[in-house]
């Protein structure tokens, strides 16, 4: 994952060159996406068949200089209730599914169709924001 | 323009939230006679840098640029600017971020070197 939100690209240069004030992301919480996310849009799956809620994510200190985050847990998605597909993942700023407070987007490295019963995991070290 | 690994990481630890970031206290231009990347700024003899003042940063364009006109950076020799880097100080301190001029800028000793308001942009891609 390599890409930042226009949302967050203005947190991330307000906080680097001092031109506003920017609020410290709170929490991170990592969804799932079931097009390809863009800068400025998420197309984050709809709530329900088994995609309840966004999962909280915890994130290592970043490697330097790599330039790169991974997170220290991993994160399973699911059991989803029906068929579907994902193709693309969100870092994002609250748990509220369809936020547009995505704040890190990329596509996950093999597309997901996943069936009735199906659990989507990501394991430790296997989410990375990059920024190199 | 590029981000130094200094500041990729900050910027990944305040987002992340996997360490504690430092944020920049202050902001400093200096030019460069080389192409400054990522492992070396190239510095020329330009002298003091100037402190920068940015605007709020443009969204979606995700850039921002520099509110006011800097000036009085010296050349103390004969140099050709060619880029620009960013600092946390006036003196050591940090690289934050660095760029390429539009166009080469030669400059005999004792000229003064500088950038217009809205000259000096950021972008983050």
């Amino acid at each position: 994952m390599a890409a930042v939100s226009a949302f967050f690209a203005k947190a991330l240069l307000d906080w680097a060159a001092g031109g506003a004030t920017p609020s410290t992301p709170a929490a991170r919480w990592v969804g799932l996406a079931g097009g390809t996310p863009t800068s400025v849009a998420g197309s984050e799956l709809a709530a329900g068949q088994g995609y309840f809620s966004r999962l909280s994510a915890l994130f290592g200190a970043a490697a330097s200089p790599a330039g790169s985050a991974s997170i220290t847990a991993g994160l399973t998605f699911g059991p989803f209730s029906s068929a579907g597909s994902a193709l693309g993942v969100l870092v994002c700023t609250s748990a509220a599914i369809a936020a547009t407070d995505f704040m890190f987007y990329g596509t996950l490295q093999t597309a997901r169709t996943y069936i009735l019963g199906d659990s989507l995991v990501m394991s430790a070290g296997a989410l990375t924001i990059t920024m190199a | 323009m590029g981000v130094t690994p200094y500041l990729q990481k900050q910027m990944l630890d305040w987002a992340a939230g996997g360490a504690a970031a430092t944020q920049p206290v202050g902001r400093f231009v200096q030019f460069a006679t080389g192409t400054p990347n990522t492992s070396g700024g190239s510095d020329g003899p330009f002298t003091p840098r100037k402190t920068v003042t940015f605007a709020a940063a443009n969204s979606p364009q995700m850039s921002v640029t520099n509110v006011a006109a800097v000036s009085g950076c010296t050349a103390t020799a004969i140099a050709t600017a060619l880029g620009w880097n960013l600092y946390d100080a006036a003196a050591g301190g940090n690289r934050l971020a660095f760029g390429t001029l539009t166009a080469s800028m030669g400059c005999a000793s004792a000229d003064v070197a500088g950038f217009n308001a809205g000259g000096l942009k950021l972008i983050l891609t």
